[in-house]
């Protein structure tokens, strides 16, 4: 399995030799020669700041260095099945009935369709979305019904007339539904615009409720408008959006809030002498289980599941030694609530890392069961699967699926063992108490999420 | 006058990480030769103090990360998450094609934030601490870009969940 670290390399490699040494031997005398040349240097400074200023103005009108891709595709042909309906979908958007503005904006298209990577021909062209949306800010999509569709951004303040509008974004149009996540320098600063085809219907659920027997419950809430228009700053906790028709739903995802500091303390000893208290990793995972969801206020209990100490060895060699490891849940007032595991190491500033497959959503935490594969820092995942069961259990056993054989046993000592097995595997595991009743069980799949909260709701594409 | 024949040993020696580091940042050829050359000419600027303070290559890093934020500034792009994700199928030569372009698409919607920090943590394999003095901001922050830049990797192209479990830390 390659690394995050060997891709980069490979995306490097694509590099040239950018060779500027000259030029910048030359800045650097050109500089020099300002301090003692003062005043012809400062006719200088003042002619390239003003071509700097020029360079700027062009650069921010037009969207940046870059600019909508051409070729094959872009001008003509027929749009694939997928993206029609989307494409012969009327315009959404508070200025969806604002003829004046979106023909001011196609003109200026078609004046220079190559700019925008877009067909010529307005009858090619489609204004799918116009409004003014959350942030004082102005949108307007819009996208060419040809071969190999691309649509384009044009932002401006809220208000701001055709010409005013900056052409600031562009992709390919290849999926049914259109995703508008623009998020700024600072966390909270964005907004999402999502919509999909007419004669869809788009509903949206927030603030889910985790129940004590490990469910989730959630409310939808009809859009009647038929397109999601969020700033960042307002997204609330577990925002979810659905586009579906009668029962069949085309697309659900989560959309992220902007991040929440953690208030109130974790209790960094586990529950029922769960391992040994990390106070380091539980206060890390607890920040980021709130930075994650939300979840936080003096209702929100974070709680330790398990923790103990955690080896290291770090191949960059950075943090190898003795680190912590602590699975922290948010503990919620109807009795469930996501947790997630999370590594430290030996660094005296300690770098941490997310569980491999340690995040998600539990009820009751005097009954759950969580099993997971412990965290690597090496190329491949460990052998070793950490089982945290009910206190009352003091043995598990790992079935695998299909033929049932039983792959492993282990004691568990307050609930807690391990078993070795190297991945991947397919089964249940199962937790007996002293007389060998069953006192939990749950499948298990070596199916890597990394803390990633939206695998804790799957996204859902229909298509 | 600048100390020429020590500055171009140093670059020229250099010039190929530099190369790289630069295009990881700036996502282009065009772009990644005006950001490395912006970040040379400071440093020839100053490269008495610089090479006196015997660390130039970390200098210049921290050139190139405050020059690729402050280009990036004027971009303003939006971000998408309906890029073209391609077929997986193949050997693998064709899957490490694949990833390799499927990072190299998700990067591109990062903000300039995000992807320096993906860059000095996973390329330049600095620890917090050092990102977060290249940076110039705190170690919190680190972990909390990190964090979000993992996220939107992950929420562009799931394929990199795999690909990052390996490499993350938040």
């Amino acid at each position: 399995m390659r690394r995050l670290a060997e891709t980069l390399e490979d995306v490097a490699g694509q590099a040239k030799l950018y060779d500027v040494t000259s030029a910048a031997v030359r800045g650097a005398n050109r500089r020099r020669r300002t301090r003692t040349f003062t005043a012809s240097a400062l006719t200088i400074l003042v002619v390239t700041c003003v071509l700097l200023n020029v360079a700027m103005f062009l650069q921010l009108n037009n969207g940046g260095t870059g600019r909508p891709d051409l070729g094959p595709g872009r001008q003509n042909g027929e749009p694939p099945a997928l993206v029609k309906a989307l494409l012969d979908s009327p315009t959404r958007g508070s200025l969806a009935g604002d003829i004046n503005l979106q023909k001011d904006v196609l003109d200026r298209i078609i004046a220079d369709p190559d700019a925008y990577g877009l067909p010529g021909d307005r009858a090619k062209l489609r204004v799918l979305f116009a409004g003014d949306i959350p942030g004082n800010r102005r949108l307007v999509i819009v996208a060419g019904a040809t071969g190999a569709p691309q649509l384009v951004n044009l932002t401006g303040g809220k208000g701001a007339a055709a010409k005013s509008l900056k052409l600031t974004g562009w992709s390919d149009v290849d999926t049914p539904v259109v995703r508008d996540d623009w998020r700024g320098n600072r966390g909270d600063e964005g907004f999402v615009v999502m919509f999909g085809p007419a004669g869809y219907d788009l509903s949206v659920s927030d603030s889910p409720r985790y129940l004590a027997d490990g469910t989730i419950k959630r409310e939808w809430k009809a859009e009647p408008a038929g397109y999601v228009a969020r700033d960042t700053k307002a997204v609330p906790n577990g925002l979810r959006v659905r586009i579906s028709r009668d029962t069949t739903v085309l697309y659900e995802g989560a959309v992220f809030p902007p991040g929440t500091a953690r208030r109130g303390a974790v209790d960094v000893n586990p529950l029922h002498g769960r391992g040994k208290p990390a106070p380091r990793a539980a206060e890390y995972a607890a920040d980021a289980l709130a930075y994650n969801t939300g979840l936080t206020g003096p209702d929100i209990r974070y709680v330790v599941l398990w923790s103990d100490d955690f080896w290291v060895e770090d191949p960059n060699k950075v943090g190898t030694g003795m680190g912590q490891i602590a699975t922290v849940m948010a503990l919620t007032p109807d009795g469930g609530g996501p947790y997630l595991t999370l590594t430290t190491d030996a660094s005296p500033e300690p770098n941490s890392r997310t569980h491999p497959n340690a995040a998600g959503v539990i009820g009751d935490p005097e009954k759950a069961l969580l099993v997971m594969r412990l965290p690597h820092f090496t190329q491949d995942p460990l052998d070793t699967l950490q089982i945290v069961a009910p206190p009352a259990a003091v043995r598990a056993e790992f079935v695998r699926q299909g033929d049932g054989a039983v792959l492993a046993t282990t004691p568990l000592t307050n609930g807690v063992g391990r078993i070795e097995l190297p991945a991947p595997v397919e089964g249940t595991v199962r937790a007996f108490d002293a007389k060998g009743a069953v006192v939990a069980e749950r499948a298990y799949t070596d199916a890597f999420t990394y803390g990633d909260f939206s695998n804790v709701e799957p996204q859902v594409r229909g298509w | 006058m600048v100390d020429e024949e020590g500055f171009r040993e140093f670059v020229q020696a250099r010039l190929p990480r530099l190369s790289r580091a630069a295009y990881l940042l700036a996502g282009g050829h065009a772009q990644a030769e005006d950001l490395l050359q912006a970040a040379l000419i400071k440093a020839a600027l100053h490269w008495a103090k610089v090479s006196a303070a015997g660390d130039p290559e970390a200098y210049i890093r921290k050139i190139l990360y405050h020059e690729h934020v402050r280009t990036w500034r004027r971009r303003r792009f939006l971000e998408h998450t309906t890029d073209v994700l391609p077929e997986t199928a193949g050997g693998d030569e064709t899957d490490r094609a694949v990833l390799r372009l499927v990072l190299e698409q998700a990067l591109a919607k990062l903000t300039p934030k995000q992807r320096a920090v993906v860059v000095l943590r996973y390329f330049e394999d600095l620890s917090e601490a050092v990102t977060a003095q290249v940076m110039g901001t705190s170690v919190g922050t680190v972990k909390s870009q990190t964090n979000h830049a993992l996220s939107r990797l992950r929420t562009l192209a799931p394929e990199l969940a795999e690909l990052v479990e390996m490499e993350v830390r938040s």
